[in-house]
């Protein structure tokens, strides 16, 4: 049994871009972030440190999830909550140079996780086929 | 696992390069956490890891790397020895691994032998199994209650029970300031320790109230 309790959250407007993120992988990334997330969940927070996880500097409480695959270097962001033992996924991107904007994307979300903690679902592996509405 | 997520996981493995990047990925990805955690609850630097294997801090750093890390079946054998820890490599089903590698409380941070309470609390078990089927025949549940009327075979029982729980608290003793995992056993076999002295001691009061009433 994991020890962290792994969420994600939806879009604002309903969608559910983590799931989508996930379902657009190639073999390796999937497999890549499956075994990084499953193997974090079950680690002490001390543990949660690069290469595979790194805080996000500028950014209070939230970091990073860091794997390759395919040729490509990958980040899913998250924070630590909005609960004791839980981590919530916000979104995730191909790695570029400059993620300032996908970083800042994140923390909007991650403020929308905090006022409406009703609407964040338990992140499962792997994803249900998303629905038209969903994507 | 639930059912959906295997049945899932069986039809995307049904594509063959999901199953190589399967196999891929639990073992670079995993080996990496794993070698990284093992020396951080060691206390250990990579520089006093390398030191003590014999190699560079660069080689430490690229084993802990699931990008660079490319260790040779020699190498790990040497890491596990250097931890106290086993080592398994070996060729099984797709269905099996799907099993092993589900990530659980034990799956990354795996305590050296001496910390190991995995042997305590089997020892426990089958005490605790002993004397499940001993409280119950005292306290008249059983077939057997004949060949345990004798208040010192519960005497001796008991000294038996201190023994496993000297042993087990011995083990605690050596886990203090452990890791959460140790830190769930512990808890686990203090609760297993409470529940297992209330049985015991209401089956000893019931046993002595018998003995009374038929002395009198």
């Amino acid at each position: 049994m994991a020890l962290w309790r792994v969420l994600a959250c939806p879009a604002p407007g309903g969608g559910r871009p983590v799931d989508r993120f996930v379902l657009g992988l190639g073999p390796q990334a999937e497999n890549a972030f499956t075994v990084v997330l499953g193997d974090l969940s079950t680690l002490d927070r001390r543990f949660w440190l690069r290469p595979q996880f790194d805080v996000l500097h500028g950014y209070p409480g939230m970091g990073e999830i860091r794997f390759d695959g395919e040729a490509k270097t990958y980040r899913v962001f998250g924070y630590f909550g909005p609960r004791r033992l839980q981590f919530t996924l916000l979104n995730g991107y191909e790695k570029k140079r400059n993620m300032k904007h996908e970083m800042d994307e994140a923390a909007k979300r991650m403020r929308f996780a905090e006022e409406n903690e009703g609407s964040l679902y338990e992140f499962k592996f792997p994803p249900k086929p998303l629905r038209k509405d969903e994507g | 696992m639930n059912l959906n997520s295997r049945q899932s996981l069986y039809e995307k493995m049904k594509d063959k390069k999901y199953r190589d990047a399967f196999v891929e990925s639990r073992i670079s990805q995993t080996l990496a956490l794993q070698a990284r955690v093992l020396r951080q609850e060691a206390g250990m630097s990579q520089e006093e890891l390398a030191k003590k294997l014999g190699t560079s801090q660069n080689a430490i750093s690229r084993l802990e790397s699931p990008k660079y890390g490319k260790p040779s079946i020699s190498t790990l054998k040497r890491y596990a020895s250097l931890f106290d820890v086993g080592l398994i490599v070996r060729f099984v089903s797709y269905s099996r691994l799907i099993d092993w590698t589900e990530p659980d409380e034990f799956s990354i941070l795996v305590p050296p032998f001496a910390k190991d309470t995995g042997f305590i609390e089997e020892e426990i078990n089958s005490i605790e199994a002993y004397e499940d089927g001993l409280v119950a025949a005292l306290l008249g549940k059983s077939s057997n209650r004949d060949n345990v009327v004798d208040p010192g075979v519960f005497d001796e029982h008991r000294q038996k029970v201190q023994k496993a729980k000297d042993q087990a608290g011995a083990t605690s003793a050596l886990l203090s300031g452990g890791s959460q995992n140790e830190g769930i056993i512990r808890n686990a076999s203090q609760v297993n320790r409470v529940r297992r002295d209330e049985r015991l001691e209401s089956a000893r009061s019931s046993l002595l109230s018998s003995a009374g009433a038929a002395a009198g």
